[in-house]
């Protein structure tokens, strides 16, 4: 499966949502071609005796108390390129 | 006044005991800074008013009687850590005028031990890179070769003499290669020992804050500033059981030093020759040395981008245009997305967010990603078995110089360029680049890796080795003033 | 042909913490937009999420509640998908290993016959924001204030057989997660949210037909209409030969059908890995235990025990302990008032037709326990009549003012004077012969109405009972 189709990485830039004309379309499959040649050997190694890694820290139960404070920072709407009487404004969405 | 001469601990010192003043310097920093700037490219953006008026808080605080650390140090701070006097950039166009709402953790107690931010240095987009070859400014030269990148541009704002310390970032070898391209010398902490609150994270297993520096003395008094439990990032908590590590190291006879018995054969050869006199060298101090393995570097350094870019693709979903960065009109949500999205992108990022989604879809989790977290547990084991045998370990940082500023590279060579560093990237280890000697006439950097936590033990015995490897540097001055 | 229904249900449900999961900010209903958000919540960058321990402790109380296995060792995954309301472009979920699994909850079937619905898994996850779309449909408006809420899903496996079992389900998982504090499961106010899943099968087969997923349903009520309507659509299609589409429908409740949904939740892939920006949960056996010793009496065994202890017939204890804060009410209302039977039947009359026409929550009413013992009392002591009590228990509702306060100054105190009494029922009988005379001539309903002249005279405030005497005794006299 080391092939690469141009479907599986429109795919990708769908869901990653990123706009890509023919040329970038055709470099980055250039590169995943290459890339997943590359990643062969990662695939080889015999990894029968190690369990996947969930963590690579060691933190454990890092919680906080449960205490309300109302964020003092205010004017964050001011970072919305669309904001408008309190509201974050999107164009329109169907349900 | 001549940075490269005096140790930040000196400076504090003079500014502690009022021979300084932190404001006289700012100024004369600040006008270094724009100036040396034209030609390196260092800065995103230089610090004004604001660093005045940091170094004038610390004057008045030193005649109340109060003794900083770091009083006056110039600090040099890279765009990807929140700083509100300064636009955060994060290396995208998209956030030239994004002044965010609060400081970095690590920011906030640099200041408050009396540094001053000088600037905000490049970075590659979202942070992602150690060549800031894509940042939208265009790289940073190296300032011992002009054609050359410097990698990290908080290391050349070092090695120009613009600062003392630099604040920096790392998911995979950036600070490290940085301070090994500039001669300067580049601690990554352990992982969970710094906060990085306010750094932009794009990789919560990789990314870490770390700080690099001109005088090795310096780094221990800036990690005691920066280190510590943080309550706004849970990994720091795995730092709150480790008063018991070892922290000094009394007796070099009692050490052993690891080194790599064979280099995967990827080093060029003067690389290896560095190693093979450094021990030598560090060998006639009384160190004991010890030939170690490490088997599968090459299937380490393709199971971390596999994972650091899983988590790329997902941590760089946050930027969607709605609530921060620059929006562009669209008619429907699904273009505002695309373009915006495209617009906020280059290089690494890009090609991690595209890359990583594929990784973590069905069928790449099941091909890649699951085997890249067993390769992840491989390596530590690797690495655990390493110290067992020495109590620090000897390794090159970087494969090869630092790129070409103006020409393009081959990608798999961007993807090699991380071999070196990726071990202690998946294994949390600090690890401190050191000045070893120079090849073609740019400096290289080998790094001493210590076991997680014991990064104060790793400092303590590197600055008793540090001028048996760096006497004969040229251009350096170590511990002068 | 005959069909069996399979339902499964979703049930989102948001704790009861007083911030969010992974910040700070209040978990509390506002009324403005965006005011409970902070940058961590609004997905800024260079802010790591900081874990609630209350949330997990409220969660891990849930999954306990229904009779789950506790994953000792728990962690948070991300689930990724764009959606505006979303601010970081995952959701923080248990995908991987959920705090509880293979739990359950009995109840009766629609023969009456116990039966045992089983629960796949509990898990914890963070809500998202809301949408509001513009009038005029040019734009659609975010608010994160909802956004971090700390919620638990709970899963059933498709062991449900009807809209009532679903019904059923829902208001037993209510009580359960009310008793326990989990949750105050106000469906209305969106706190307590059901998906259901429902297919048919011809009777007697055991493979699960295509399903469709129903969303938008507001009520318990709105959940057993919808899938009442799902059924009907689905069984006119199989019948008709063709299969069922599996789709997600939102049901209208104006129009009382069910639509395709469009836009979101249309075949994901979410792409679900560990948070590494989180430190994963190591519960110790001890903890689980001691949080077991803790739950709290749930709504059958209180039921047991007012009938025990308070003497109540089954079905008035059935319904007082129906929701955890009507039987808190009425044990207030005992600790300083000493007939249950009288409490409880006016807690349940009354009082609960008064909060269901005002539409009012039991621990939103200003009228409080202290002050029903307090009419109880005065109905006890003689000192206002029933019907009287009635007027101040609207009239205490409405001001907030104490019961003893709205008789004294709405002078209501009942007339128990036998001298004024007398002088009143003298009065009623002389303008009143022919009731004199037919009351004489043996017809007792005169007696009624001329009780009911001396109460029209009184204004309702004279005693009844002793108005009903002192007539008696003045005819027969």
């Amino acid at each position: 499966m080391a092939d690469v189709s141009i479907e599986e990485l429109i795919k990708a830039a769908e869901i990653a949502k990123i706009e890509l004309n023919e040329d970038e379309l055709a470099r980055l499959l250039a590169q995943l071609i290459a890339y997943k040649k590359w990643l062969e050997p990662l695939l080889e190694v015999n990894c029968s005796a190690y369990e996947p890694l969930l963590f690579g820290h060691g933190a454990l139960n890092a919680m906080r108390e449960d205490k309300a404070e109302q964020n003092t920072l205010q004017g964050l709407g001011y970072y919305a390129a669309n904001y408008e009487d309190g509201f974050y404004l999107v164009p329109p969405i169907i349900e | 006044m001549n940075l490269k001469t005096i140790s930040a601990g000196r400076i504090a010192d003079k500014v502690n005991r009022g021979e300084l003043k932190a404001r006289d310097l700012a100024e004369i920093v600040l006008q270094n800074a724009r100036e040396l700037n034209n030609k390196l490219n260092i800065f995103c953006s230089i610090a004004g008013a604001e660093a005045l008026e940091q170094a004038s808080a610390v004057d008045q605080k030193i005649e109340a009687g109060i003794c900083l650390p770091l009083a006056g140090v110039p600090l040099a701070v890279k765009d990807n850590f929140m700083y509100k006097a300064l636009p955060t950039t994060l290396g995208s166009s998209q956030f030239k005028s994004f002044y965010p709402p609060y400081n970095a953790a690590a920011v906030d107690k640099l200041i408050a031990a009396g540094a001053v931010v000088v600037g905000k240095t490049n970075v590659d987009n979202m942070g992602i890179g150690s060549t800031t070859l894509d940042s939208p400014q265009g790289p940073t030269l190296n300032p011992g070769d002009l054609q050359k990148v410097a990698g990290s541009a908080g290391a050349a704002a070092l090695a120009a003499g613009i600062c003392s310390l630099a604040l920096e970032s790392d998911s995979g070898g950036a600070l490290l290669q940085g301070a090994s391209h500039c001669g300067v010398f580049g601690l990554l902490p352990s992982a969970g020992l710094v906060s990085r609150h306010g750094l932009a994270v794009h990789s919560g297993s990789f990314c870490r804050a770390g700080v690099s520096a001109l005088f090795p003395e310096d780094l221990p008094v800036a990690l005691k500033v920066i280190s510590g439990y943080d309550p706004r990032d849970a990994v720091t908590a795995a730092c709150r059981e480790v008063n018991t590590r070892r922290d000094k190291t009394d007796d070099l006879s009692n050490l052993v030093v690891g080194y790599l018995e064979t280099l995967s054969g990827s080093a060029a050869d003067p690389r290896r020759n560095l190693v093979k006199d450094t021990l030598n060298r560090i060998a006639a101090l009384g160190i004991r040395k010890a030939a170690v393995q490490l088997k599968h570097l090459p299937e380490a350094l393709r199971a971390h981008q596999v994972i650091a870019a899983a988590e790329a693709s997902s941590s760089l979903l946050r930027y969607d245009g709605i609530r921060y960065g620059q929006a562009i009109e669209a008619e429907d949500l699904e273009l505002l997305y695309r373009k915006t999205r495209r617009a906020t992108f280059n290089g690494e990022a890009l090609n991690r967010s595209i890359f990583g989604t594929y990784f973590l879809s069905k069928d790449g989790y099941n091909r890649y990603y699951r085997q890249a977290l067993k390769v992840w547990t491989l390596i530590r084991e690797e690495l655990k078995t390493v110290f067992e045998q020495c109590d620090l370990l000897l390794m090159p940082v970087v494969r090869t110089g630092p790129f070409l500023a103006s020409g393009e590279t081959a990608y798999s060579d961007l993807l090699e360029n991380d071999l070196f560093t990726v071990p202690v990237s998946m294994a949390g280890n600090p690890a401190l680049c050191l000045p070893a000697g120079d090849i073609n006439g740019l400096p290289v950097g080998l790094q001493l890796i210590g076991k997680q936590f014991e990064d104060a033990f790793l400092l303590s015995a590197a600055l008793k080795i540090a001028p048996a490897i760096i006497s004969d540097l040229q251009g350096f001055n170590g511990g002068g003033n | 042909m005959k069909y069996e229904t399979v339902i499964g249900l979703e049930v989102h449900v948001e704790l009861l913490t007083e911030s969010k999961f992974f910040c700070a900010c209040p978990n509390h209903f506002a009324a403005e937009p965006n005011v409970n958000t902070c940058p961590g919540c609004l997905g800024f960058p260079g802010i790591l999420p900081q874990l609630n321990k209350v949330a997990v402790q409220k969660a891990l109380t849930a999954a306990l509640a229904l009779n789950c296995e506790i994953a000792l060792f728990s962690y948070f995954d991300r689930k990724n998908y764009f959606y505006p309301d979303l601010s970081k472009g995952y959701q923080i979920s248990q995908f991987h290993v959920p705090i509880g699994s293979n739990g359950y909850l009995d109840l009766e079937d629609d023969q009456g016959l116990l039966k045992r619905v089983r629960i796949g898994r509990v898990h914890m996850e963070e809500d998202a924001g809301k949408l509001v779309h513009s009038p005029a449909g040019d734009t659609s408006l975010v608010d994160y204030n909802r956004a971090g809420v700390p919620l638990i899903e709970v899963v059933t496996e498709p062991d449900l057989r009807s809209p009532g079992e679903a019904k059923r389900y829902l208001e037993k998982l209510k009580s359960i997660l009310q008793y326990s504090s989990v949750s105050d499961c106000k469906m209305e106010e969106g706190s307590l949210r059901c998906d259901a899943n429902i297919s048919l099968r011809p009777v007697g087969s055991d493979t699960l037909g295509s399903k469709t997923e129903l969303k938008n349903m507001n009520s318990f009520k709105a959940v057993e209409k919808s899938l009442e309507h799902e059924i009907k659509r689905q069984r006119a299609i199989l019948n008709s030969g063709d299969e069922v589409v599996s789709q997600t429908l939102r049901w209208e409740e104006n129009s009382q059908e069910t639509i395709v949904m469009r836009g979101k939740l249309q075949a994901h892939d979410y792409r679900c890995f560990v948070d590494p920006e989180l430190a994963p949960i190591q519960l110790t056996i001890e903890e689980v235990e001691e949080a077991r010793q803790n739950l709290p009496e749930m709504a059958e065994a209180r039921a047991a025990r007012f009938v025990k202890d308070y003497k109540l017939p089954g079905y008035d204890a059935a319904v007082l302990t129906a929701s955890r804060s009507l039987a808190d009410y009425f044990e207030s209302c005992l600790a300083i008032y000493d007939n249950p039977k009288a409490a409880c039947n006016w807690i349940m009359g009354e009082f609960t037709a008064r909060l269901n026409s005002a539409g009012i929550e039991v621990d939103r009413c200003p009228f409080t326990p202290h002050f029903m013992a307090e009419l109880l009392k005065m109905i006890d002591d003689g000192l206002i009549s029933g019907k009287l009590a009635k007027e101040v228990l609207d009239q205490s509702i409405a001001s907030g003012k104490s019961p003893s306060q709205i008789v004294e100054k709405e002078n209501l105190t009942q007339i128990s004077d036998h001298g004024e009494l007398e002088k009143i029922i003298r009065q009623m009988i002389a303008e009143h012969p022919d009731s004199v005379e037919n009351y004489h001539g043996g017809k007792t309903k005169a007696l009624g109405f001329l009780v009911g002249q001396v109460m029209k005279e009184t204004k309702g405030k004279a005693n009844p009972q002793l108005v009903n005497e002192l007539l008696l005794k003045t005819l027969e006299g």
